[in-house]
Order: structure tokens, then sequence, then C-alpha cells
């Protein structure tokens, strides 16, 4: 109230009332801005907190894609929804069937969160490949960082077919060849260890697999498992990523687009 | 096998003994029925049914090898389907987006081995791990730097992966 006193003789008057009210008003702008700051402070904290991980403790991970990295994590937009040929319900069943989540003997399907640690594991090491099981057509679409494009087709050509010998070596099968004579007698008196063998090819160091197509009514990569296993390949070396791209998608997760 | 199961399928079927029966059954006497005679015998009835079996046998094939695998035509379709939707997430939001992260693999980048010589004369205990880790891990290294991530973050990822390779 004294301070609104605008008159000289008033002002010369008041002095110390009204340096006292200024003083006042100063605190209180500074009690309001350190409000004002420490409510910025919460909510910067706030929106931080509300960062989507992949799983809990795992914002995100990189993966290599053709040679570069690729940062993998979700949409943050809260209001994302998934549009587009993903997020339909409903396809021609036959062909495009729900499928098992077993699709040969001895293979186990995984999740998200099992490919999030494959790909931080046994991909980045090396050791496993992220297969996208889908015709090249489909992958050209877009695909799941880290994969490369085998189409199932392939695991259905005769043993002999030169593509195939290719793909197996890149899996890290080996050819027999020849078995020799003792280890032929050591293979038949079971001395030697054959769990991993066919007539042709040793799975011993073949790598572990994750295939993977466009989702849960997609039989790309259940084919290519079946191709897979009737060559010999182990069940407990592959894994089935049934969620598929239409999975992938729903949670929001990062796609890349094949450079050639 | 096939060859062998229609003829006997035919003859379940067809009483008299040729493929006419079934003809006859749909729509009056063809122009086959008159041509056999009525006591042909046994020589003309056999003869009849493996012709019969013989034109089945390759119009079938004929029409599966015009097919083609019914399985990959359908699947051809049905990726059209995707062109012809709306792009699936690329406006949506930054990490789905399959354009927006071949745009930024697309984007030129700085080169790797200057990024080591400034790694090698900035943080040279950091870099003595860093050439140890695998070509991999050293790429996404440097992805990260040229992505803008900070060298702390960068020297903490490097100890990372050479503890935890």
């Amino acid at each position: 109230m004294l301070n609104r006193c605008s008159h000289a003789l008033c002002r010369k008057r008041h002095l110390p009332t009204a340096t006292f009210g200024r003083l006042g008003l100063l605190v209180i702008t500074i009690c309001l801005l350190s409000g004002w700051v420490s409510a910025a402070d919460q909510l910067k904290v706030g929106e931080t907190e509300q960062f989507i991980p992949l799983v809990e403790g795992k914002p995100y991970l990189h993966v290599i894609h053709e040679g570069r990295s690729v940062k993998v994590q979700r949409v943050q937009d809260p209001d994302y929804e998934l549009k587009g040929y993903f997020a339909k319900t409903v396809r021609k069943c036959p062909p495009f069937c729900i499928q098992p989540v077993t699709p040969a003997a001895g293979v186990s399907p995984i999740s998200e969160v099992e490919l999030f640690d494959f790909m931080e594991t046994k991909l980045r090491d090396g050791s496993g490949m992220l297969i996208d099981a889908r015709t090249e057509s489909w992958f050209r679409k877009g695909t799941i960082p880290g994969s490369v494009n085998y189409p199932f087709t392939l695991f259905g050509k005769e043993a002999n077919d030169p593509e195939l010998v290719a793909v197996l070596k890149d899996l890290g099968v080996r050819e027999r060849g020849e078995v020799g004579a003792i280890d032929g007698l050591l293979e038949d008196w079971g001395w030697s260890d054959t769990s991993n063998k066919t007539e042709n090819w040793d799975f011993t160091a073949a790598k572990d697999l994750v295939v993977w197509c466009n989702g849960p009514a997609c039989g790309q990569s259940p084919r290519a498992i079946r191709g897979l296993r009737d060559l010999g390949y182990p069940g407990d070396k592959i894994k089935y990523y049934r969620g598929g791209m239409q999975m992938w998608q729903l949670w929001g997760l990062t796609t890349v687009l094949p450079s050639q | 096998m096939r060859l062998l199961f229609s003829s006997r399928t035919l003859q379940r079927s067809h009483p008299p003994g040729n493929c006419v029966g079934a003809a006859a059954r749909l729509g009056g006497r063809g122009a086959w029925e008159t041509a056999v005679p009525p006591f042909s015998g046994r020589p003309f009835p056999v003869i009849s049914r493996l012709m019969c079996s013989l034109v089945l046998t390759g119009a079938l094939s004929s029409c599966a090898l015009a097919a083609g695998d019914p399985y990959l035509e359908m699947l051809d379709e049905e990726v059209t389907k995707v062109e012809a939707a709306p792009t699936d997430t690329a406006d949506d939001g930054e990490a789905s987006s399959a354009n927006a992260d071949s745009a930024q693999l697309a984007q030129p980048v700085p080169s790797q081995k200057k990024f080591e010589t400034i790694l090698r004369q900035q943080q040279v205990g950091t870099y003595s791990f860093y050439r140890r880790l695998p070509e991999r891990s050293r790429e996404e290294i440097f992805s990260d730097y040229s992505g803008g991530t900070s060298m702390e973050m960068l020297r903490e990822k490097i100890i990372e992966r050479y503890l935890h390779p």
C-alpha cells in the first residue's frame, strides 16, 4: 500500500518503508522464480522418466546392419498407432493362417525380449545370425536391423544346390566330404559324437539362428525352419521369432530399408 | 502310382469300364461312347482307360505347371498391398521410421580414421581399449560419434564393450 504512494514528499518521508516494500517484492519475486525453476526441473525429470525403453533398464540397443550401427528403440510418441498393412488383423487363410508357436520339433519360439538379448550377444559377436526368411520383395519393404535375407525358398532346394551350399557355409555349416575309415568306425561304434552331423554336413560349428517373417500369420519362416531341420540343422540352434514384422512394428521398434 | 490310382478310381466310379460313364451321367451320350463298339471285348476298355488316365494326368500336370507355386504367387500379390498402404510409421515416430533410418544410413559421415586419430590424441587410454575391440564394435562406436554422442559417453561405451565383449 505504501509503495503505491507516488508523491515525491511521500516517497522521501517513507523511504525506509518503501525500501522494505521493495525488498519484500524482491524476496517474493525470487521465491516465485525459484519455485518456477524447481517446477521446470521437475518437469524435465518427469519427461526423462517418461522415456519408453525397450525393456526395463535397457533404453535402446545398437545393432550392426550392413556395416553400420543402427539404434534400435521404441517410438516415443504416446499417440503413436500402427497403420498400414501390418495393422491389418485379417488376411486370406489359407495361405496366411495363424501359425503354431513351434514350427518344427526342437525349435523354440522367442519374443522381442530374447531377440534383444540375441542382438546384443550372439549377433554382435558373430556366433548368431538373424534371418529374414521372407521373399526379397518383402525384404525390400523394410526389415529388422541386423537381419540378412535368406528367403525360405532357399531351404527347400536340393541338398547339392550351389546356392544352398553357399548359404549353409555362411551359417557356419561344414561339408563333411569323405569320412576316413577310422572316423567312420568311431562313429559307427558310437565313440565319436555324431549328434550334429549328417551324411553330408557337419553342424557342430553352425551358428545360432533367429528366423522370422511377417508375423504370427506368416508361413515363410516356418517353412524355412522346416527346410533347415530337414537338412539336419540342429533344432536347439534355431529360434523362431513368431511375432515377426507385425509385432516388431506394433511395439514401435526401429526398422530399416535395405540399401541395395 | 497316381496313374494307377486314377484308373482305379475311374474303375470304381464308372461301371462300364471307360470314361464315358461320367459324361453320360452329366449329360447324355458323348461322341466317345458312340465310337466304342458295344461288344468290343477287353482290349477297348483297357485302351480307353489308359487314354483317359493319360489325358487326365497330362491335363493335371499342365495345370500345375501353368499355375507355378500358388503360395509364392499369393505372396507376390500380397506384397503389393504394402506398397499401396500408407507408409506404416514413417511420419509417426523417428524410431520406427524405415524411411528415416534409411535416410540416416544414407547421410555422409565423417571418416572413421579421423575419429580414431582424435580419440588417440585426446584419450590415449580409451583408445588402447578401443583398438582391441572387434570391428563391429568399433564401427558402432564410430557411428555413435557420427550421431553426436559425447566423448564421455563414448568412453563409457568403449570400456563397457571391452569388458563385456
